[in-house]
C-alpha cells in the first residue's frame, strides 16, 4: 500500500516554515545537518511494506495524520504530577514538556556532570555537540533519523567527564501534555568519557490519552573503560506514535547495559543499534514489550561486534494479550576481525490470547570464525506444565496465570539495578498483568 | 515450513559449513496460522567456520498467529577448535582426518537421515568439497 | 641436583632433560628432568600451577606450548620433534584432564580411526566395524568395563567420572607404551576412582610405562607407583619411592618449599 507522497510534502513545508522562523540562528554545521536531514527524508520518503526493514510495519496511520509541530505549553504541570514518572528526586534532571525543555521542573546539580538542554548546550558548548552530533545514527536508510535530524533543536544533553562516578540516575523526561495533535523530534546526546560511570532513565510519558507522534533519537558514546546503564521507558499514551532509534558507541574496555521497556503507544517502532567499537567491550541489551488490545510493536536490534574479545548479551522478551501484534526482529554482526567475540541472543514471546501474533526474526551475519554466537527464539503460551504445578499448590487458576505472566516479565525487570526504576516498571507490569 | 492444521509438528534441522570465502546463508520461514492449534516447530540452525576469510549467515522468519502454537528456534555457530584437532590427533589421526571427522560428525543428524547411497554420496562430496581448505 | 634419589636409569622409555616450556610468554616448566623404564609406574604429584597438566601436554605434543630449551627422548627417538600424531603411532597416549566433546561421531567409530591409524603404522591391516567390535568386547572384558558407552557420541553429555572412563577405554583399546595420566582422579567419587585404577592395574605389563599426574594422593592408594616425583615452580624438586605420596598427604606441599629437601 503506498503511502500518499503529499504526507512528505507536507513534513517538507512544515520544515521550511519553521527552518525560516527563528530556528536558522544556528552555527552553520548545524544548519547544514539540517538540510542534510531534510534532504534525505525527500529522497527516502515513508518507508513502506515491500521494503525489508518494514515489512511487518505499517506507518500509514502516521503518514495519513496531520501533525503540527508542538508549541510551548501553556501551563507546565506541578511537580506532584511528574512524580509517577520519574525514580526519586535526588540527582539530575530535565524535563521537557510537549518537547519544550522546562527549567522550573529539572535540576542540574553541581558536581561535574553537564546536564543540559541541548538548544542551552549548543550555546555554551558547541564543540562537544558537534564532534558527536549524527556521528553515530546514521540517516542513510532511516526516514524517521533523517526526519529527527531536520528538526534537531532540543532535547537532552549529558556530558560525564573522566573518571567521574555520578551517583544518582540522571532522568531525562519527555511528557505531553497537549491535546492537539503534535509531533516532537526530540535529539538526545550522552556522552561519558573513559572510565566514568553514570546511569540514565530517559521516560517518555504522557498526562492523558491523546494522539501525537513522538519521533525521538539517541546517541550514546561510552568512551574507553567507562560504564553506562541505559534506561528507555516507553510509557506513551495508548493512542499515540512513537518512533525512536537508539545508536550507542562502544571503547575498549567498556560496559554498557541497555534496558528497555514499552508498555504504551497504539504503534511504535524502535531501532536500537550498538557498536562494540574498541576490542574487550561488554554490552548487556535486556528488553521487554507488553502490548494489549490493538497495540503495534516493532523493536529492530543490530549488535555490531567489530572489534575483537567483546561480549553481548540481548535478552528480549514480549508478552502480548489481546489482539496486539509484536515485531522483533534482532541482528547481530561480528565483522571480519573480531575473533573471541561471544555473542548470546533470546528472544522469548508470550501469547496471552487467540488474536495476539508474534514475528520473530533473530539474525546472525558472522565473518569471523573463532566466535561463540547462539541465539535462540520461542513463541508459545503460558507452561502448562507450570500452571499445573501451581494449581496443583492450591493456586487458582487465573492467579496462576497472572504469576507466570509476571514471572516472564519480571525476569527481564530483574536485571535493572536502579531500585526505585525496578518498582515503578514492576508495579506497572503488575497492574498491566492483573487486568482481566 | 507453513503449518495450518492441527497438532501439526515439524522440525527443521540446518547445518550450514563455510569454508575458504565462501558465504553461506540460512533463510527459513516458519509460519504457524490461527488454525494450527497445538502446533509446535523446532528449527536448529548451526554453522560451522572453517578459517577466517568465509562468513555464516541465519536469517529464520517466524510468524506465530496462534496462541497454543510452540515454536523453538535455535542457532549456533562454531568453528573447529584446536582441542577438538589435538585430541583427535593425540589418539593418532593426521590433521586432514581430524577435520575430516569433525565436520561429519557436525553433519551427522543430517546425513542419518538420508537414504544409505545418498549419504555415502554425500558424505564423498564433502570430503571433496572441503579438500584444500584447511591448512 | 638437591632432592633426587639415584636411581637406575638405563634404558629409559622415555628420558627428559633440563625442559623449559613457555605458554603465552609465560614459562611454567623451568628445568624438568626425568626419566621412566617401561614397567614403571611414575607419579607426578604437586600444588596447583606447579606445571603437571603442562608436562603432561607438552609431552603429547599440544601446540599451544612452546619448548624453550631441554629435551625429550622416547624409544631413541626425538619426541619433541614428532607431531601429536606421529607421537600417539608411536606408543604414547594422553588421558586428557578434560576430555573434549565430537559431536556426531559414535565412540565406537572414533576408536576404531585411532586404533587404524596406529595398524597402519605398525603395517597390520585396518579393522573393519566387525572385527573391531571384537577387538573391543575382549580389551572391555579386560578391564572390567562395559561397552555401553560405544554408541554415543565422543564425551556428548558424559559426567565426568564417564568421560575418565572413557579415556581409560580408549587406553585398554590403544595399548600404548607411554601412558600419560592428566589428572585422572579429579572429580571423581570414591566408586569412579576405585573404577578406574583397576582398570589402570590390569593394564600393567613390563613393556608399558606410566606417568601418572596427581593433585591428591588417593588414586596411589590403588594405583601403587614405583616412583613418586614432586613438581613445585615448574621443577621437580623431590623424588623418591611410594612413602612420598603418603608423606606428602600428611605435611602438603609447603615444607618442600621451604628448602628443606632431603635425599
Amino acid at each position: 500500500m503506498a503511502v500518499k507522497t503529499g504526507s512528505v510534502e507536507r513534513l517538507v513545508g512544515s520544515y521550511q516554515a519553521w527552518a525560516a522562523n527563528g530556528a536558522s540562528r544556528v552555527p552553520a554545521w548545524l544548519k547544514d545537518l539540517r538540510e542534510g536531514g531534510i534532504r534525505r527524508f525527500v529522497e527516502l520518503g515513508f518507508p513502506n511494506l515491500k521494503q525489508e526493514a518494514w515489512r511487518f510495519t505499517s506507518v500509514a496511520p502516521i503518514a495519513e495524520t496531520q501533525f503540527e509541530l508542538a508549541h510551548p505549553a501553556s501551563r507546565i504541570p506541578h511537580l506532584e504530577e511528574i512524580q509517577p514518572f520519574l525514580v526519586g528526586e535526588a540527582g539530575d534532571r530535565l524535563v521537557f514538556v510537549d518537547g519544550f525543555f522546562a527549567p522550573a521542573l529539572s535540576t542540574s546539580l553541581p558536581g561535574g556532570v553537564r546536564v543540559a538542554s541541548l538548544a542551552q548546550a549548543l550555546r555554551e558548548n558547541p564543540e562537544t555537540i558537534q564532534h558527536h552530533l549524527c556521528k553515530y545514527a546514521k540517516t542513510d536508510e532511516r526516514p524517521f533519523c533523517a526526519l529527527n535530524t531536520a528538526f534537531v533543536a532540543e532535547g537532552a544533553f549529558v556530558h560525564v567527564p573522566a573518571k567521574l562516578r555520578v551517583a544518582e540516575p540522571i532522568q531525562l523526561l519527555f511528557l505531553t501534555t497537549t491535546d492537539r495533535q503534535v509531533v516532537v523530534h526530540p535529539r538526545n546526546l550522552v556522552v561519558v568519557d573513559r572510565e566514568a560511570r553514570a546511569s540514565i532513565v530517559e521516560t517518555y510519558a504522557a498526562l492523558a490519552e491523546n494522539v501525537y507522534w513522538t519521533n525521538a533519537v539517541t546517541e550514546i558514546v561510552v568512551g574507553d573503560g567507562a560504564r553506562v546503564d541505559y534506561h528507555r521507558v516507553q510509557r506513551e499514551s495508548n493512542r499515540a506514535f512513537h518512533v525512536a532509534a537508539t545508536q550507542s558507541h562502544q571503547g575498549q574496555g567498556s560496559t554498557l547495559n541497555l534496558h528497555f521497556v514499552a508498555f504504551g503507544s497504539a504503534l511504535a517502532r524502535h531501532d536500537i543499534g550498538a557498536v562494540l567499537a574498541g576490542p574487550g567491550g561488554t554490552l548487556i541489551l535486556n528488553g521487554l514489550y507488553l502490548l494489549a488490545g490493538a497495540q503495534h510493536a516493532d523493536h529492530h536490534t543490530t549488535i555490531d561486534h567489530a572489534a575483537d574479545h567483546c561480549q553481548s548479551h540481548e535478552y528480549f522478551n514480549g508478552v502480548l494479550d489481546g489482539h496486539s501484534r509484536g515485531v522483533f526482529t534482532g541482528r547481530i554482526i561480528v565483522r571480519p576481525g573480531a575473533q573471541k567475540t561471544d555473542s548470546k541472543q533470546t528472544n522469548n514471546n508470550l501469547l496471552l490470547s487467540a488474536d495476539a501474533h508474534a514475528d520473530s526474526q533473530p539474525q546472525l551475519e558472522i565473518y569471523a570464525d573463532d566466535v561463540k554466537c547462539t541465539h535462540g527464539s520461542t513463541v508459545g503460551p503460558l507452561d502448562p506444565r507450570a500452571l499445573f504445578y501451581l494449581r496443583s499448590r492450591g493456586v487458582g487458576e487465573n492467579e496462576a496465570r497472572r504469576l507466570l505472566t509476571y514471572g516472564f516479565a519480571a525476569e527481564i525487570l530483574g536485571r535493572v539495578e536502579v531500585a526505585p526504576l525496578r518498582v515503578q516498571l514492576d508495579r506497572i507490569v503488575r497492574d498491566r498483568v492483573a487486568q482481566p | 515450513m507453513i503449518q495450518l492444521g492441527k497438532n501439526t509438528r515439524s522440525t527443521i534441522v540446518s547445518k550450514g559449513l563455510s569454508a575458504g570465502r565462501g558465504q553461506n546463508t540460512y533463510r527459513g520461514l516458519v509460519k504457524l496460522m490461527k488454525g494450527a492449534e497445538g502446533a509446535r516447530n523446532y528449527s536448529q540452525c548451526d554453522s560451522m567456520l572453517i578459517g577466517d576469510k568465509c562468513g555464516a549467515h541465519t536469517f529464520p522468519y517466524i510468524d506465530v498467529r496462534n496462541s497454543t502454537a510452540i515454536m523453538e528456534h535455535e542457532a549456533s555457530t562454531s568453528k573447529i577448535g584446536e582441542d577438538q584437532i589435538f585430541y583427535l590427533r593425540q589418539r593418532g589421526l593426521s590433521s586432514e582426518d581430524a577435520v575430516s571427522m569433525i565436520v561429519n560428525g557436525f553433519c551427522k543428524e543430517v546425513f542419518k537421515e538420508l537414504p544409505m547411497e545418498f549419504a555415502v554420496e554425500a558424505t564423498r562430496l564433502l570430503g571433496i568439497s572441503l579438500e584444500g581448505s584447511v591448512g | 641436583m638437591p632432592g633426587k634419589v639415584k636411581r637406575e636409569t638405563g634404558n629409559a622409555l622415555l628420558e627428559v632433560k633440563g625442559l623449559r616450556v613457555a605458554v603465552a610468554g609465560n614459562e611454567i616448566l623451568k628445568g624438568v628432568d626425568l626419566a621412566i623404564r617401561a614397567g614403571e609406574v611414575h607419579a607426578i604429584m604437586g600444588p596447583n600451577g606447579s606445571g603437571k597438566s603442562t608436562l603432561a601436554q607438552v609431552l603429547a605434543g599440544h601446540p599451544a606450548y612452546t619448548v624453550v630449551a631441554g629435551s625429550a627422548t622416547y624409544d631413541g627417538k626425538d619426541l619433541l620433534a614428532l607431531k601429536p600424531e606421529e607421537r600417539a603411532r608411536a606408543g604414547v597416549f594422553l588421558a586428557f584432564q578434560y576430555p573434549v566433546e565430537i559431536r556426531g561421531i559414535t565412540n565406537s567409530y572414533f576408536l576404531r580411526s585411532a586404533l587404524n591409524a596406529l595398524r597402519k603404522e605398525r603395517g597390520e591391516p585396518e579393522l573393519d566395524p566387525i572385527d573391531f567390535l571384537q577387538v573391543l568386547e575382549e580389551r572391555v572384558k579386560a578391564i572390567g568395563s562395559d561397552d555401553a558407552m560405544m554408541n554415543r557420541p565422543v564425551n556428548e553429555g558424559f559426567s565426568g567420572g564417564e568421560k575418565k572412563r572413557n579415556e581409560i577405554l580408549q587406553l585398554a583399546v590403544l595399548e600404548p607404551r607411554m601412558a600419560i595420566l592428566d589428572e585422572t582422579d579429579s572429580g571423581l567419587d570414591i566408586d569412579a576412582l576405585k573404577t578406574v585404577a583397576h582398570a589402570v592395574n590390569q593394564l600393567r605389563s613390563p613393556d608399558r610405562a606410566f606417568l601418572i599426574v596427581t593433585h591428591y594422593q588417593r588414586l596411589l592408594n590403588y594405583i601403587k607407583p614405583d616412583v613418586v616425583h614432586v613438581l613445585a615452580d615448574g621443577r621437580i624438586v623431590k623424588t623418591g619411592g611410594p612413602e612420598l605420596a603418603l608423606e606428602l598427604e600428611a605435611k602438603g606441599y609447603d615444607w618442600l618449599r621451604d628448602g628443606v629437601m632431603v635425599s
